[in-house]
């Protein structure tokens, strides 16, 4: 095994993701607010109008925050989720300490009582 | 303090400075120095290990020729009978280099379970906690090229994503605590400890005597992890 090649991989994906963390910024900062006082995120539509990894990890650090958790949620869970918020049906789910629901075009995410 | 005492420390950090004569290591310490790029208080986390050895001795260089203070912890997990005595062992032969190491014991009940991750949260919890009360910001630790490359491999087999996969970095903020965790050997490969290791003989004394407990808990088919660690490191060579 070539361990220069190797280590240039992991450099190239280190990379990646920090253009990916950038986006993930970027998504939060201009479709999704924090209401302090209610302690609730409202995210509009726009915020699931991005790639599949940029919504990953900005809903999976929303409910990380909310929830204040330590560890995230899992993966499989924030996908199903993901799904669920994109089908027309939706209405409302818990996931890692928190409540989304949808209303209209937005989706709400508040800490679960 | 007479001025006896004074030319005897002085001798003692000619003698450990010296080593940095020699080509192979004045390679290491330099990259490990260009990594580190800190000028104040540190604090390293040693194991035992060649690698975290290796690290107690350049950190010690560093801290004579950059002049700051640096604290010495090793984790005393007391999970396995000898624990006690191996960390004693690490605390002598460091003091040969003029290393205070202090041990943090853990004490009160085991867990049966999830063990590995458990007694990582521990040791953590015990090093941040002497950080703070020192008022350090930094906190060392051995992780290498290799170490990176294992933690790759490992995620790669279990499906994780890009976040998984690119692992840990030189430098993160241990969870919002204000604690900067600093890897300065994770651009060197093990090869580089080994030498280490084989040059300044108090290392290859320790590293022999932990080599024989991880052998016999392989035996014992415990640990997955370091099972998995032999197989990596069987492909990687």
């Amino acid at each position: 095994m070539d361990t220069k090649k190797l280590k240039l991989t992991i450099d190239n994906l280190k990379d990646s993701d920090k253009s990916i963390k950038f986006y993930v910024e970027k998504n939060l900062e201009k479709n999704s607010v924090f209401l302090k006082k209610n302690n609730i995120y409202i995210l509009n539509s726009n915020f699931l109008d991005q790639s599949h990894e940029v919504i990953f990890r900005s809903l999976t650090k929303i409910i990380q925050k909310l929830g204040k958790k330590y560890y995230p949620v899992r993966g499989k869970s924030i996908n199903e989720v993901i799904k669920g918020i994109s089908a027309k049906s939706f209405l409302k789910v818990t996931l890692g300490g928190c409540f989304i629901e949808r209303a209209n075009e937005t989706i709400l995410i508040s800490k679960e009582n | 303090m007479n001025l006896k005492n004074l030319s005897v420390q002085s001798k003692k950090h000619k003698k450990i400075l010296s080593h940095l004569k020699q080509k192979k290591i004045t390679k290491i310490y330099n990259e490990f120095s260009s990594s580190l790029k800190v000028k104040e208080n540190l604090a390293v986390a040693v194991s035992g290990g060649p690698d975290s050895l290796a690290l107690a001795y350049l950190t010690k260089c560093y801290s004579l020729k950059n002049k700051i203070k640096v604290k010495y912890y090793i984790v005393n997990h007391k999970l396995r009978k000898e624990a006690s005595l191996e960390t004693q062992i690490v605390r002598k032969v460091l003091r040969k280099i003029d290393i205070k190491c202090t041990i943090l014991n853990w004490n009160g009940k085991k867990p049966s379970k999830n063990i590995q991750a458990k007694a990582r949260d521990k040791r953590y919890f015990l090093l941040v906690n002497k950080c703070k009360k020192n008022n350090i910001k930094h906190l060392l630790i051995g992780h290498h090229l290799n170490d990176l490359f294992e933690n790759f491999l490992i995620r790669l087999t279990r499906g994780s994503g890009l976040n998984g996969l690119i692992s840990f970095s030189n430098n993160t903020e241990y969870r919002d605590q204000n604690l900067n965790i600093l890897r300065p050997l994770l651009n060197l490969e093990k090869i580089y400890f080994i030498f280490l290791k084989k040059y300044l003989v108090f290392l290859l004394r320790i590293h022999q005597i932990l080599m024989k407990i991880i052998k016999e808990l392989e035996l014992e088919n415990y640990y997955t992890h370091l099972k998995k660690r032999v197989w990596i490191q069987k492909s990687l060579n």
